[in-house]
């Protein structure tokens, strides 16, 4: 009787082992799928950005590259105008991430630490910017800058981030509304004004937030292509305008392998600052509820 | 519950009698001074163009006959709703978001559930999976172009493997390609949401669901269903207004958007946004391009409002307990 049932846990047990290793192999499988889908184009921009235009054009095509012709990078890079435009994507994205990081974090200081009369509805309109589609506002826009002669000049972007953008806005209130109040609450027995507290409690105890802020930024300016294509015209335009026609022999062949090699040293740096950086990126997802 | 209300209004009605206190004052003041940079771009950068632009749609403006301009009433909209290309356009965008985004919330809610058992490479997976996210369209796009290339693509080849001989024309089937990618794009930040939901569930709920006898399917369906729907919902939302704005990738995937390059889909490959754009900086139709932008404005507007509404019969709000902190 007893040495029956023992051998019946024993067989449930057996059972449920081998559920639970099917289920394991199951989302293995599942989770290298989508792995490979996933990196897929990334390692094809990389392994194509290696090969002989002819070698590229070939059919059949190889996977891998006969040789790898690492000078495609050096003429990707030297040969074209790629550095002036990089140049020129820093000259936007540096000042505009600095801009806006901080006035959004002005503002989201604002909603998260005061309580005033209007907040509340201040606070919907800066969420239902986010609702807006982007086209309503940037046609007129557009309009209204031309007519200013802001056009072909970097000014859009600065004064976009002096007044901040609503997600960053949002992303400091959620942050700055969970710091406890009793650091503020001793700041000001010792009689400091709400901008000293703001600058020298808030801000150095909010690292993680600013380093998301800032990465998502950069990084949205680094890869809009929509914005410098209206407001910029050729010699002022970013990388990412650049990168789609520059990339022609002088008969206006495309030169498809040395377009590559620019755009894997265009994609490069956001890569590694994610894989320095994904702590915080992730940590600004999830404070949100949104994905940068 | 009550007396809460009555003492909050009692009190109200106690400030407006002798205003506001110095410290009071002081702290609408620190509001307004710290939120006022946002107020004024709000005001100039984004009310103005909105109010001119819906005042635009009904001229016929070009971007430069401001000194003739006309005021043409309804004519604009009138186009629009009596053209082909506003009514294709339309339908292919609605189509691809109708699939595009269930589907990846789908993909993502599966991979956060994946992802939330104790295996190994978890941290990995789920970094790796957010890669697309991080990649810029422009240059992606680029990537995108040659792995679907007709003759060097790399599906074409992976394909032919299977079937000698495969050569589909994927970059002008740009349904299913715009909704592939959309998915590629987008399942990472959304798996990275879900995960971050689904480790916010108590453990002690499935514990005591596993107590009473449920299974895997029934232990899903009645606990982490309902608790996530309400991120599920905020994200149906977000993502239908990021997916009907679909613009670049059609326009990058064709090749065009060099400086000079014109928009040329095939007409019935058309999504909305591309044929607002193309309307304005191809052809300085401004006055007809905003007016398309502003039926866009109203009916992601009503979209959106309909799934609030909906909200009520499907999504799980959890009743604030008395004096708890929520």
């Amino acid at each position: 009787m007893t040495a029956r049932a023992v051998s019946t846990v024993g067989r449930q047990d057996l059972h449920l082992r081998m559920r639970r290793a099917v289920g394991r192999t199951l989302s293995y499988l599942l989770l290298l799928l989508v792995t490979a889908i996933v990196v897929a184009p990334v390692a094809w921009i990389f392994l194509v950005s290696l090969r002989t235009q002819s070698e590229y054009t070939s059919y059949p095509i190889t996977f891998l590259p006969t040789a790898a012709h690492w000078e495609n990078y050096f003429r990707a890079v030297f040969e074209y105008d790629f550095v002036a435009k990089a140049w020129n994507t820093l000259q936007i994205a540096v000042p505009s991430t600095i801009l806006t990081v901080l006035s959004s974090a002005l503002a989201g200081f604002g909603f998260a630490r005061h309580r005033a009369p209007l907040r509340n509805v201040l606070f919907v309109l800066v969420l239902s910017m986010l609702m807006v589609p982007r086209m309503v506002t940037i046609i007129p826009t557009f309009m209204l800058f031309a007519k200013l002669h802001l056009t072909n000049t970097y000014w859009p972007w600065i004064l976009w981030g002096l007044t901040g953008s609503s997600y960053h806005i949002f992303l400091f209130r959620q942050f700055f509304a969970a710091i406890p109040k009793d650091l503020e609450d001793a700041a000001e027995v010792d009689g400091c004004g709400r901008f000293r507290i703001f600058w020298q409690i808030f801000m150095p105890n909010s690292t993680p937030v600013i380093a998301a802020a800032a990465i998502f930024h950069f990084q949205w300016v680094w890869g809009d292509w929509v914005n410098p294509q209206i407001f910029l015209t050729a010699a002022k335009t970013t990388l990412s305008v650049y990168l789609q026609s520059a990339y022609q022999d002088p008969k206006g062949f495309p030169l498809d392998t040395i377009q590559l090699a620019a755009v894997a040293v265009y994609i490069l740096p956001m890569l590694i600052v994610f894989f320095f950086a994904q702590r915080y990126i992730i940590q600004g997802i999830v404070t949100t509820g949104l994905k940068g | 519950m009550n007396q809460m209300i009555g003492s909050g209004a009692g009190q109200a009605i106690a400030r407006s009698r002798r205003g506001y206190s110095r410290r009071e004052r002081r702290e609408i003041a620190a509001f307004h001074l710290f939120t006022l940079p946002w107020l004024l771009g709000f005001v100039g950068l984004s009310l103005v163009p909105l109010l001119l632009g819906l005042a635009a749609s009904f001229t016929n403006y070009d971007g430069l006959n401001l000194p003739t301009i006309k005021i043409v009433a309804l004519q604009n909209y009138a186009r629009a709703f009596s053209s082909a290309d506003f009514y294709i356009s339309l339908a292919n965008t609605a189509i691809y978001a109708i699939v595009a985004v269930p589907v990846g919330l789908a993909l993502s809610l599966l991979l956060a559930i994946a992802l939330n058992q104790p295996l190994k490479g978890r941290d990995l997976f789920r970094l790796l999976y957010y890669i697309p996210a991080i990649l810029p369209v422009a240059g992606a796009i680029r990537a995108w172009r040659l792995f679907f290339g007709l003759q060097s693509g790399l599906v074409n080849a992976f394909l032919s493997i299977f079937i000698p001989g495969t050569a589909i024309n994927w970059i002008n089937n740009q349904y299913f390609t715009v909704l592939y990618l959309y998915d590629w794009w987008h399942v990472g930040g959304g798996m990275v949401l879900f995960l971050a939901g689904l480790q916010g569930i108590p453990a002690e709920l499935y514990e005591a669901a596993r107590l009473d006898g449920a299974g895997r399917f029934s232990l899903f369906r009645h606990i982490t269903l309902p608790l996530i729907t309400p991120m599920l919902f905020f994200q149906l939302i977000m993502g239908f207004i990021g997916a009907l704005q679909i613009m670049e990738v059609p326009i990058l995937l064709t090749g065009r958007g060099g400086q000079s390059g014109q928009v040329q889909l095939a007409r019935d490959k058309f999504m909305y946004m591309v044929y607002t754009y193309s309307q304005v900086f191809d052809f300085q139709r401004f006055g007809y391009g905003v007016a398309l932008a502003w039926v866009f404005f109203v009916l992601v507007l009503v979209l959106t409002l309909i799934i609030i509404g909906s909200s009520r019969y499907w999504v799980y709000y959890e009743v604030a307990q008395e004096g708890e902190a929520r």
